[in-house]
C-alpha cells in the first residue's frame, strides 16, 4: 500500500505559466446554442488557454520555473534534482527533463527525470521529488508539472475539446529538518488503462462515463483513508485543492466529502481542466496571498488518466508564490 | 414503491426543466451529458453508482429506478 509519509522537505515556492491565447467554449461549433449552454454549466468551463502550435508544456514549465528561481534568488549550481511531469514531452526520445535541465542553466551534477503521469501527476511528482530529498543527501529540487494536452485533440470532438486547456508548473523543494511531515496515499488501477487514451499517433479518447463513474467512487475513500493514517480530520484542513476533471464531477466529489465551497478552490470556469498542472495552477491563481501570510493545511487530490490517483496532504508556510505568468 | 418512484420521476424532471423529456432511450433529448447528470444525482441521492452499460440497459425512467432498487439491496 503506497500510503506513506516524508520528513524533513518543504515547499518553498510554486508558480504556474499559461498560454495567453484564450478560447471561449460559447464559441464551439457543430452544435446547438442549447447544447452548448448546457455543456457550459455542466462542464463549468468558460474558457480555456490553448498554446500556438510552437509552444509546449516544456515551455511553459521553462517560464514558471525561471520566474521562480528569480524570485527565490536560488542559485542554479544549488538545485540538485529536477523532475518534469508530463504526458506531451518535447519528443519521444530524449527526455524533456534533461533538455530543460540544460536550457535552466542546472548543473550537470543535477538528477533529472520524466515522469508520464496525467490528471494524479502533481501528487505522483510531489511525493516523488520529496522522497528524493528526504532520503539522499541532495538539498534543493525543482518540480516542474505541466501538458500542452490540446495537441492531442481532434478538431470537433465535443467530448474532450470543451475541456481540456494547456498550463505548466514549478515548484521549488529543499531539505529542511524543520518542516512537518508530508503524506501521500497513491493509487493505481492499470486495468482500465484505455479509459483516457492516446495511442501513438492517435488523438486523445476519453470514456466520459467510466472516468466520472470512477472519481465519483475513490477520490473519497482515498482522501479520508489518508486523513485517518494521519490522525487528522477535515474540519482541521484550510483547504482541498481537487484536480479540475469538470464541474459536475468536482461538485459531487465535494458534496459527497460535504467540504464548505469556501475551502474548495476552483479554477475550471476560467482556466480549464489542463491535466497535471491545475493543482498548482489552482494554487497560484486562487491561495497566492494566503500562502504569503500564514501556514496553511492543504489537502491535494488528483485522479484520472492511468487510472491513477492520489492525495497528498502538506503544509505550506513562509511560500514564495509569484503572479500568473502568460506565456506568447 | 410507486410513491418512491414518483419522487425519483420529479428529482430527474427537476434536473431538466424545462426540456424534461421521459423519453428515457437516449435520443437527441438525451444527450451523453444529460446522462452524467443524472447519474451523479443518482449517486447523490441513492449511494449508488450507475456504469455506462448499466445505463445502456435500461428503455424508461422506471427501469432506471428498478435497477436502483436492485443495486441497493
Amino acid at each position: 500500500m503506497a500510503l506513506f509519509s516524508v520528513s524533513n522537505v518543504k515547499i518553498s515556492g510554486v508558480s504556474a505559466a499559461l498560454p495567453k491565447n484564450e478560447v471561449s467554449n460559447f464559441d464551439i461549433e457543430g452544435i446547438s446554442k442549447e447544447k452548448v449552454e448546457l455543456l457550459v454549466k455542466t462542464v463549468g468551463i468558460d474558457k480555456r488557454r490553448v498554446a500556438l502550435s510552437d509552444t509546449h508544456a516544456s515551455d511553459l514549465c521553462f517560464a514558471a520555473a525561471e520566474k521562480l528561481l528569480d524570485e527565490m534568488k536560488w542559485k542554479r549550481e544549488e538545485i540538485d534534482v529536477l523532475i518534469f511531469v508530463t504526458q506531451t514531452p518535447d519528443q519521444q526520445i530524449p527526455g524533456t527533463s534533461m533538455v530543460l535541465q540544460h536550457r535552466l542553466g542546472l548543473s550537470t551534477t543535477c538528477m533529472t527525470l520524466d515522469v508520464n503521469q496525467g490528471c494524479a501527476g502533481y501528487v505522483y511528482g510531489l511525493a516523488t521529488i520529496a522522497n528524493i530529498l528526504s532520503s539522499s543527501g541532495l538539498k534543493k529540487g525543482i518540480l516542474l508539472v505541466g501538458d500542452t494536452i490540446t495537441k492531442l485533440l481532434k478538431e470537433g470532438d465535443n467530448s474532450t475539446v470543451p475541456i481540456f486547456s494547456d498550463a505548466g508548473s514549478a515548484t521549488a523543494l529543499e531539505f529542511n529538518t524543520k518542516a512537518p511531515d508530508m503524506h501521500f496515499n497513491l493509487m493505481t488501477d492499470g486495468s482500465k488503462f484505455n479509459a483516457i487514451i492516446a495511442r501513438k499517433g492517435d488523438t486523445l479518447k476519453m470514456k466520459g462515463h467510466e472516468i466520472f463513474t470512477f472519481g465519483l467512487k475513490e477520490v473519497l475513500p482515498n482522501l479520508e483513508q489518508l486523513l485517518d493514517s494521519c490522525g487528522s480530520v477535515k474540519e482541521e484542513i484550510d483547504y482541498f485543492v481537487f484536480h479540475q476533471a469538470n464541474l459536475l464531477l468536482n461538485e459531487s466529489i465535494r458534496k459527497k466529502l460535504m467540504l464548505p465551497k469556501e475551502k474548495v478552490p476552483m479554477t475550471l470556469s476560467k482556466f480549464g481542466n489542463s491535466s497535471c498542472a491545475t493543482i498548482p495552477l489552482t494554487i497560484v491563481s486562487e491561495l497566492c496571498d494566503d500562502l504569503g501570510s500564514r501556514n496553511l493545511s492543504i489537502v491535494l487530490s488528483g485522479f484520472g488518466v492511468g487510472l491513477s490517483w492520489g492525495t497528498a496532504f502538506v503544509n505550506f508556510s513562509d511560500i514564495r508564490c509569484p503572479q500568473l505568468i502568460e506565456v506568447d | 414503491m410507486e410513491k418512491k418512484f414518483s419522487e425519483f420521476y420529479l428529482m430527474i424532471q427537476e434536473l431538466f426543466e424545462p426540456d424534461f423529456s421521459s423519453d428515457f432511450r437516449f435520443t437527441e433529448s438525451w444527450s451523453s451529458m444529460q446522462s452524467l447528470i443524472v447519474v451523479s444525482a443518482i449517486d447523490e441521492h441513492y449511494d449508488i453508482l450507475i456504469s455506462y452499460d448499466e445505463l445502456n440497459k435500461v428503455d424508461t425512467l422506471e427501469e432506471l429506478y428498478k435497477l436502483i432498487v436492485v443495486k441497493s439491496t
